[in-house]
């Protein structure tokens, strides 16, 4: 098992690495000079661009540059905002759990909708609840989230005034965001589990299961879940970044004070170290679920676990 | 799907019957998207309409989408069938030419996606194993990202705009393309008839041109139009969140964000542009299922872009 966190890790540095050099290259990237638009508004002497560069070292070379980035980097020190001027650091680690709270909920809203109608339509295909889970899970990916967001807002906290739509606190007021960013992911665990569980009830297993005269519940439990779940959870682990980048437009339109609005207000206010500093989080949060999710796949199915051995 | 010429130089199908066999093939393909799937047909009449109705909006829109008009937030009624917005503009003009740079952009940004991501994955696929290592690893980074916030970076390092928006969802989607067209010319070149073009001369060039490519065109068409979808939900939330078109440029994107302060008083003004997207993206995706079960229908690949949408391929 240690050879196969160390062989799985081993393929994921090098892209942790190259991330770092793509989030560093941010501020390079922009044309003009990164001093400049620090200073942007302020009417700068080119003394003070001058002492600003020195400052930042800005006229090192830039793979020294780089390095010095690392260094940085590995002190816990993401830069400082060019606007408050405060450590990007304890900013987000001040809204981080507002946003992974969010993510997760997200998740579980997507799993509690997605699962139920994927079972159902898997073990009935072509009956009418199969076709109105279908239904559901075509127009689950096809409505934007952020639409669905307002019309979730407009149906529940204005009409029926039962659930908060702004602000965060009270449990209730994630509900509305977590629906509205769950709601299609929860298409895609539908779809993704009914299909795998038509494909599944095909097996010749099932069928000596079924010939043994199991009952419809335990080879539901005892045999096609489990087996249908595996993909269910790789699709988890793939799809947790796009719900956490989701969360930007969610966080926006409900106003909750997460890294994601933090991350539009600073690329609106070309704030660059707080975007380099989102970005490297965003992105470091997605490898590292990733790698847990191929981990927990390995342990989980033991034919995966020696493919990789083989490999 | 694989046409197992061996010499680079034979001729096309003897007797051409109307037209290059290029051409015929085309008209073919057109033909088989005909055919099948009803809702796959419905869904590309459906886009063919919009995009008519999109090209024709100077001449059938009833108003000037940025006129404005004291009659403002006026609820659907028989001189402006979506209402009006906020500054008393006409919903539905603002709808018909918002169709214009709403299918623009993704359009545009995955012809971009196509361009860059089709020879890179093809360079990655066949050339030394350092020029692949190093295309493949830049990819790798770039999917460390997640789509949207790929293009938020773009965004942030080439600044907001229309045309910027393009950029931006086709950069996202460069190593999605990279990575499928590597995998299948690994896939391809190992295949006899390569092997034998090489053992015939065929240079790599010639041989990745005429043998390689060609294989993977049906390849590159269904992620393309799988991806449509998705592109269109990047460019309308990249337009939401006000990095795209200044307004008043009719956007539904935008509109949709315009129309979420009024959310109260006028339903109509962010449900007009929302309800045209999903509808949409509704039929963006029920085309690309089509176009794959037409171009191949016989691939595991092209399942498992059905069931999972393409962010599981990423």
């Amino acid at each position: 098992m240690l050879r196969l966190i160390a062989r799985r890790l081993a393929i994921s540095l090098p892209v942790l690495l190259g991330v770092t050099v793509l989030v560093f290259l941010i501020l390079h990237l922009i044309p003009g000079d990164p001093a400049q638009i620090m200073l942007f508004g302020s009417r700068p002497t080119p003394q003070q661009i001058e002492q600003l560069r020195a400052q930042l070292g800005l006229n090192q070379p830039l793979p020294l540059q780089y390095a010095l980035y690392i260094g940085r980097l590995v002190h816990g020190d993401l830069g400082q905002s060019f606007i408050t001027g405060r450590p990007t650091v304890d900013e987000i680690a001040q809204r981080l759990p507002d946003t992974l709270e969010l993510t997760l909920a997200a998740m579980l809203v997507a799993v509690v909708i997605g699962m139920p109608i994927g079972i159902v339509g898997g073990v009935r295909p072509g009956s009418w609840a199969d076709r109105l889970g279908s239904g559901f899970a075509v127009l689950g990916v096809a409505v934007p989230y952020f639409w669905f967001a307002l019309v979730l807002i407009l149906l529940f906290a204005v009409d029926l005034r039962v659930l908060p739509s702004l602000g965060e606190g009270s449990w209730s007021a994630i509900i509305l965001p977590a629906v509205s960013l769950g709601w299609g992911l929860s298409a895609i665990i539908a779809r993704l589990l009914r299909n795998n569980l038509v494909e599944i009830y095909q097996q010749p297993y099932m069928q000596v299961a079924r010939a043994k005269g199991l009952s419809e519940r335990m080879m539901l439990y005892g045999h096609a879940l489990k087996n249908a779940l595996i993909p269910v959870v790789t699709i988890l682990g793939l799809q947790f970044g796009n719900v956490l980048s989701g969360a930007v437009v969610v966080e926006v339109i409900f106003g909750r004070p997460g890294i994601g609005s933090y991350l539009v207000q600073a690329i609106q206010a070309k704030d660059i170290p707080v975007v380099q500093s989102v970005v490297l989080f965003i992105a470091v949060i997605y490898i590292l679920i990733n790698l847990v999710v191929d981990l927990a796949y390995g342990i989980l199915d033991p034919r995966i676990r020696l493919s990789w051995v083989r490999s | 799907m694989h046409t197992a010429r061996v010499s680079s130089a034979a001729p096309a199908f003897p007797a051409d019957v109307g037209g290059s066999r290029f051409g015929r093939s085309i008209s073919r393909g057109v033909r088989a998207l005909f055919q099948g799937d009803r809702f796959g047909i419905a869904a590309l009449c459906f886009l063919a309409l919009i995009v008519l109705l999109a090209v024709l909006a100077p001449f059938i829109a009833p108003y000037d989408p940025v006129h404005v008009s004291t009659d403002n937030l006026a609820p659907p009624n028989l001189r402006h069938p979506f209402g009006t917005d906020q500054f008393g503009r006409d919903m539905l003009s603002r709808i018909l030419w918002g169709a214009r740079l709403t299918l623009l952009a993704p359009v545009v940004g995955i012809g971009i996606s196509t361009l860059f991501g089709v020879p890179l994955g093809l360079l990655a696929g066949y050339s030394t194993r350092w020029m692949s290592g190093l295309i493949m690893r830049v990819m790798d980074v770039m999917l460390a990202f997640p789509g949207l916030l790929l293009a938020l970076i773009v965004v942030t390092i080439i600044g907001p705009g229309v045309v910027n928006v393009m950029v931006a969802i086709g950069i996202a989607f460069i190593p999605v393309f990279a990575r499928v067209v590597y995998g299948s010319t690994l896939a391809v070149r190992g295949q006899d008839y390569v092997t034998a073009a090489r053992s015939l001369g065929c240079t790599p060039r010639w041989l990745v041109a005429r043998h390689i490519l060609p294989n993977l065109a049906t390849q590159i068409i269904v992620i393309a139009s799988s991806a449509v979808g998705w592109a269109i939900l990047t460019a309308t939330t990249l337009n939401f969140l006000g990095f795209g078109v200044k307004l008043p440029t009719p956007e539904w994107g935008a509109d949709l964000a315009a129309g979420k302060d009024w959310l109260q008083l006028a339903w109509w003004t962010s449900a007009c542009p929302g309800l045209a997207i999903t509808a949409v993206i509704l039929a963006a995706n029920y085309l690309g299922d089509h176009i794959a079960a037409v171009l191949e229908p016989h691939s595991h690949w092209r399942d498992r872009v059905q069931q999972v949408g393409l962010e599981g391929l990423q």
